[in-house]
């Protein structure tokens, strides 16, 4: 008890030096009980190594931590900053030299999340430079789900269908995360492509959209190519316009949904206008007003 | 991993060699019995100077890797050293609150929206640090990296109040102080437990999080 205790801090110098024996008593007691512990886990663990793991352990250990260690082994930023930048140059085969190809889990997951932040905040920058400076613009806070959902589920999905696609036409040193992580990191050259695509003039857009869709298809298909020659051969350009063709699909939902609004009216003028004094419209979508 | 072998015992932790512990003071029952005994105010001043505490630490952001080792392993003689999620939770809810009272439309999805990024954001960037090779405790990080939202709190509640008197650039300035203030505060935390190759690629999620976060302020 807490007065039991003030009374011993207040007690004569030798109930105190008996109690620090103790103190020093106990401390060597769970000492020793702690240490114990620590060779009975030791002893488990290099048990556990012998066996073979069950079936149960081999279906939760994507749960665990230990599963994804592989995939951030000796990742450096110089070599995130070489793969980074070897995305922008998709005539180059070098995605697979760099650090033996090995698959890393970085990239996929930080890339897909700066692409939301880029995509959601140019969406609402182009939608709000596009709004007629007389109407009220709302933050659309809905891009961010929307954007996340679209971004994280490509993320698996597509690299899973390219995977099978290539895997039952017969190629071979396939690894599912290695093509997750090679699609991530084609994905990068969109995340300046949103910046420039805040801007809402469509020419602007559509151009910027395309060159994305363009260098993110190179990419894949020039690193993938030496497997696609040596293995699939004459099935190959099954593989390339799935590459191409889902490139297109996800450029095309950017702009039909976080870029929609490039509308000016030409009478009134949006706040765009108002920083550029250009006019423009923007034939493909709707909202056409045109007051007389 | 550095948390296995601790054993929670009287008034802190030690790590298996021996560390003088006042095992005549309390145990651990008695201080259950004493928390249950004492007055509710008694309670919840601990807590609040606990977080006050912390947060403090915040507030003067710690530019140097040492002091930043301080940090992470300061503790006080009555606390444990895993360190609470008070803090960062009272912070999200005040974050989320003002935040959705200010948009008219959509405040149920900034809520959601903030909450998940926060807590999601805290677990995902710590996951990132420890698997790169960080030596850090899971919650330990978690409530380093929550309580650091502080600034931006601040800059919320500011622009909530003054919202009519201040322009847009003007707004822009503030939200981007508390940024830089949030970042710099856990920069030093974060960055003394990664080795020097690893540091840009450990400390950008961190950037991108206060980033996250901080863009919905200049907006509402």
């Amino acid at each position: 008890m807490s007065s039991n205790g003030s009374a011993l801090k207040g007690s004569a110098p030798p109930d105190l030096a008996k109690q620090v024996l103790v103190q020093k008593l106990a401390q060597q007691i769970v000492n020793q009980i702690v240490s114990d512990d620590v060779i009975d886990d030791k002893i488990e663990e290099e048990e556990n190594h012998n066996k073979e793991p069950t079936c149960c352990q081999m279906f939760y250990a994507p749960f665990t931590l230990k599963y994804y260690q592989p995939f951030f082994n000796d990742l450096t930023t110089k070599v995130i900053a070489q793969k980074l930048w070897a995305s922008f140059f998709p005539f180059k085969a070098t995605f697979f030299e760099i650090q033996d190809g090995k698959a890393d889990l970085y990239g996929p997951v930080w890339i897909y999340a700066t692409l939301v932040f880029a995509v959601a905040a140019a969406g609402n920058i182009s939608g709000y430079l596009a709004t007629p400076s007389n109407i009220a613009f709302h933050y659309n806070f809905d891009f961010i789900p929307t954007a996340s959902s679209l971004l994280f589920g490509i993320a698996f999905l597509v690299p899973f269908a390219i995977y099978m696609v290539m895997k039952m036409l017969g190629g071979r040193h396939l690894h599912l995360t290695s093509v997750i992580c090679i699609y991530a990191y084609a994905q990068t050259c969109i995340i300046p492509v949103c910046v420039v695509c805040s801007i809402p003039n469509p020419q602007l857009q559509w151009g910027a959209l395309i060159y994305a869709m363009i260098n993110s298809s190179l990419f894949l298909i020039v690193n993938y190519w030496g497997e696609l020659e040596k293995n699939i051969q004459a099935k190959k350009h099954i593989v390339i316009w799935l590459i191409a063709g889902c490139q297109v699909v996800l450029l095309l939902l950017f702009k039909m949904y976080f870029f929609l609004y490039v509308y000016t009216n030409p009478y009134t003028g949006s706040r765009f206008d108002q920083l550029t004094k250009i006019v423009h419209t923007d034939h493909f979508f709707l909202h056409h007003h045109q007051q007389h | 991993m550095t948390d296995n072998h601790q054993v929670p015992f009287g008034s802190g932790m030690f790590q298996g060699q021996a560390k003088f512990v006042d095992y005549a003071h309390m145990n651990q029952q008695e201080v259950q019995v004493n928390t249950l005994d004492e007055p509710v105010m008694d309670t919840l001043l601990r807590d609040i100077n606990m977080i006050l505490y912390k947060l403090s630490y915040v507030i003067i952001p710690r530019m140097k890797e040492t002091q930043g080792r301080k940090l992470r392993n300061c503790k006080r003689l009555d606390q444990i050293k895993i360190g609470d999620l008070w803090g960062p939770l009272l912070l999200s809810l005040l974050l989320a609150m003002t935040l959705g009272i200010n948009s008219n439309q959509s405040s149920d999805t900034i809520f959601g929206t903030i909450f998940i990024i926060m807590w999601g954001g805290s677990a995902v960037i710590t996951v990132n640090a420890k698997l790169l090779g960080g030596q850090v405790s899971f919650f330990q990080s978690v409530c380093v990296l929550g309580y650091c939202v502080f600034p931006i709190n601040v800059a919320a509640v500011l622009i909530t109040f003054l919202q009519s008197y201040l322009g847009f650039f003007l707004r822009l300035i503030i939200v981007g102080a508390a940024f830089l203030w949030s970042t710099f505060s856990s920069l030093s935390f974060m960055s003394s437990m990664m080795n020097e190759e690893k540091k840009v690629i450990s400390v950008y999620p961190i950037f991108l999080f206060y980033m996250f976060l901080s863009w919905f302020c200049i907006f509402i």
